[in-house]
């Protein structure tokens, strides 16, 4: 069964020691079975937090309100065990970096074969015939080979598809992935997305990509969620949010990047206290109704909504 | 202008295995320019980058600096001619500094002027790169990304370099982030006419940014020239398929 996973009123904060961090700040948001959502913005917008907060991936000092479920569960509300269950057979995750989710002491064969041997009730012969079959199907031509070695012994490509596989390998029906290509070279990006694709094709649809690479979100997802200083901005279609954004801040994104002519986005224009919009003292099309109005998410059409008095 | 004459860079690996990391790469970089070097990760870059710097010798070949071997300068002669943004901030800050004190050991350096002169440059510096002076009483993990590498381009520029070489200096900052420092730094070339070597596996960074560009595969030169001449007429496969690989994502 796939569920949608709904958040509402979702706020997530960190206690330092000296302040409290706020991370996300009141979302509102459904990722839908069966759809990719990109998660977009800049660095430091919360993308990462709401994503981890989904699998409980959160460091101890964060403090969630707000509800995230999943079917007629509550995810936040769900103790160590039962999150357990939910994390790798029903919502998976590809992290960002190999050397997070791989372990180098340990064969690839063994690191594959052990959840499924843990999670479900199969003997290492279905395993590791489990394990030979993903791995053929993510391009590896002598998987049996490939289950002896090391992840040292592979190259960047290798192991980016590795985690994919380490992700999926329980079948779950829903996948997170936390920046899939940052920091990659065109080439690997390229197979990045091949790997994505193949998860469409042959494992599930449901899935939420967190990056800051606007072109990959565009060609891979059909639904984009645009942060920016932990609020969600704006929410549609994603080749119509980026090719005609409606967000004063998603404009000045895709005017940023290179074959736009990388425009910066100012900074200082306007002083901040004067309106509730976090991005007025940014914004080039600020008027003084943001300084009275009160700024919210709103609802353009069924598929589309976003925060801006100028859609008011 | 910077020669590399025939620099070759062959790196020992124990058991008597040796990694060749850069194979014989010639080419000239004319003062005032603005050079690309591409290639994907591993292909012998950043090797590139320390040996222009003088950071490391190369196994035969030299790199010239107006004429002169670039081993033949002393550091001090060294840092006032060539600066390096490193890919991650953490890399040119000492974390236990605070910003103030690194960019005022950069200037000690270099120049011998008092306290107030040190001040006014850092300041003026610190408005080019469009950066508050309250970070300067911060330390590095206490600013974004984007800050930190501003304040790394400001430091850099304070020693007023002939040449400034960004080794993959935004290839993990966003796009905005990334707008905002190439503006500050071509902003700084045109003012001081500096030579600028911008290293990074982007094309679309370096096609909007690089006159001329050479495109580095397995450790060799395979492809260089003009940017427009090479992105729009590629020669080899190899700049084919990275042409290819960003097209791909235009759609
Ligand atoms: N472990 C943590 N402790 C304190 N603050 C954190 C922690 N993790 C993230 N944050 C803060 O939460 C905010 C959102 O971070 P993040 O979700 O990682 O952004 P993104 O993924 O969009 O780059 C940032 O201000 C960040 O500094
Ligand atoms: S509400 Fe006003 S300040 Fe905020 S994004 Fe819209 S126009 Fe700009
Ligand atoms: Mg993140």
């Amino acid at each position: 069964m796939h569920y949608d996973i709904q958040m509402a009123d979702v706020t997530i904060e960190f206690a330092l020691k000296s302040k409290r961090v706020s991370a996300v700040d009141q979302v509102n948001v459904t990722f839908k079975a069966g759809k990719i959502t990109g998660v977009i913005g800049e660095t430091g917008s919360g993308k990462s937090v709401l994503g981890m907060s989904i699998l409980q991936l959160l460091p101890k000092q964060a403090c969630i309100s707000g509800t995230c479920f999943f079917g007629h569960k509550d995810l936040y509300a769900l103790d160590a065990e039962s999150m357990r269950k939910i994390r790798g057979q029903e919502i998976g995750l590809i992290v960002q970096n190999p050397n997070e989710a791989l372990n180098p002491v340990r064969t690839i064969g063994r690191q594959l074969m052990e959840p499924l041997i843990k999670h479900f009730d199969v003997s290492r012969t279905e395993a590791r015939k489990t394990v030979e079959a993903h791995l053929r199907c993510f391009g590896f031509e002598m998987p049996k080979k490939v289950m002896q070695q090391y992840t040292f012994q592979m190259s960047g490509g290798m192991n980016q598809r590795l985690i994919a596989i380490m992700g999926l390998i329980c079948h779950p029906s829903w996948l997170i992935a936390d920046e899939p290509t940052k920091g990659l070279d065109a080439i690997l990006r390229r197979s990045i997305y091949d790997v994505f694709w193949e998860i469409r094709q042959h494992y599930t649809q449901s899935m939420i990509v967190i990056t800051h690479d606007l072109f990959f979100a565009k060609k891979l997802c059909e639904q984009i969620v645009v942060m920016y200083q932990g609020e969600i901005v704006e929410i549609g279609e994603a080749k119509k949010v980026l090719t005609t954004p409606l967000h004063p801040y998603t404009k000045g994104l895709l005017m940023a990047t290179p074959k736009a002519g990388m425009t910066p986005i100012p900074d200082h224009l306007n002083p901040s206290h004067e309106s509730r919009c976090k991005f007025y003292s940014r914004c080039q099309f600020a008027s003084a109704k943001c300084k009275v109005q009160f700024v919210e998410l709103r609802e353009i059409d069924p598929d589309t909504m976003v925060r801006c008095i100028l859609y008011d | 202008m910077i020669e590399l004459k025939h620099v070759t860079k062959i790196f020992k690996q124990g058991l008597g295995q040796t990694q060749i990391a850069l194979d014989n790469v010639s080419f000239d970089i004319p003062q005032g320019t603005i050079m690309g070097i591409a290639g994907n990760s591993g292909c012998g870059k950043s090797t590139l980058a320390r040996v222009m710097m003088g950071l490391i010798p190369p196994t035969s070949g030299s790199v010239l600096l107006d004429g002169k071997a670039v081993s033949s300068y002393s550091r001090k002669e060294r840092s006032q001619s060539i600066q390096m943004i490193f890919q991650h901030p953490a890399q040119s800050f000492d974390p236990k500094m605070m910003f103030e004190h690194s960019l005022m050991e950069a200037l000690k350096v270099s120049q011998r002027i008092d306290r107030d002169k040190f001040n006014a440059a850092i300041r003026e510096m610190l408005s080019q790169v469009d950066l508050s002076e309250t970070l300067l009483h911060r330390y590095p993990h206490e600013v974004s990304g984007g800050e930190a590498q501003r304040m790394a381009i400001a430091r850099a520029l304070l020693l007023k370099p002939k040449i400034m070489v960004m080794d993959e200096g935004t290839s993990m900052l966003d796009v905005s982030v990334q707008a905002k420092l190439f503006d500050v730094l071509t902003t700084a070339q045109k003012r001081t006419g500096m030579t600028m070597i911008l290293i990074s596996h982007d094309l679309e960074v370096i096609s909007k940014t690089c006159q001329t560009l050479a495109v580095i595969y397995c450790g060799s030169v395979v492809e260089q020239g003009t940017t427009e001449q090479l992105l729009t007429r590629p020669k080899t496969a190899y700049v084919k398929k990275l042409v290819e690989e960003f097209a791909f994502f235009d759609i």
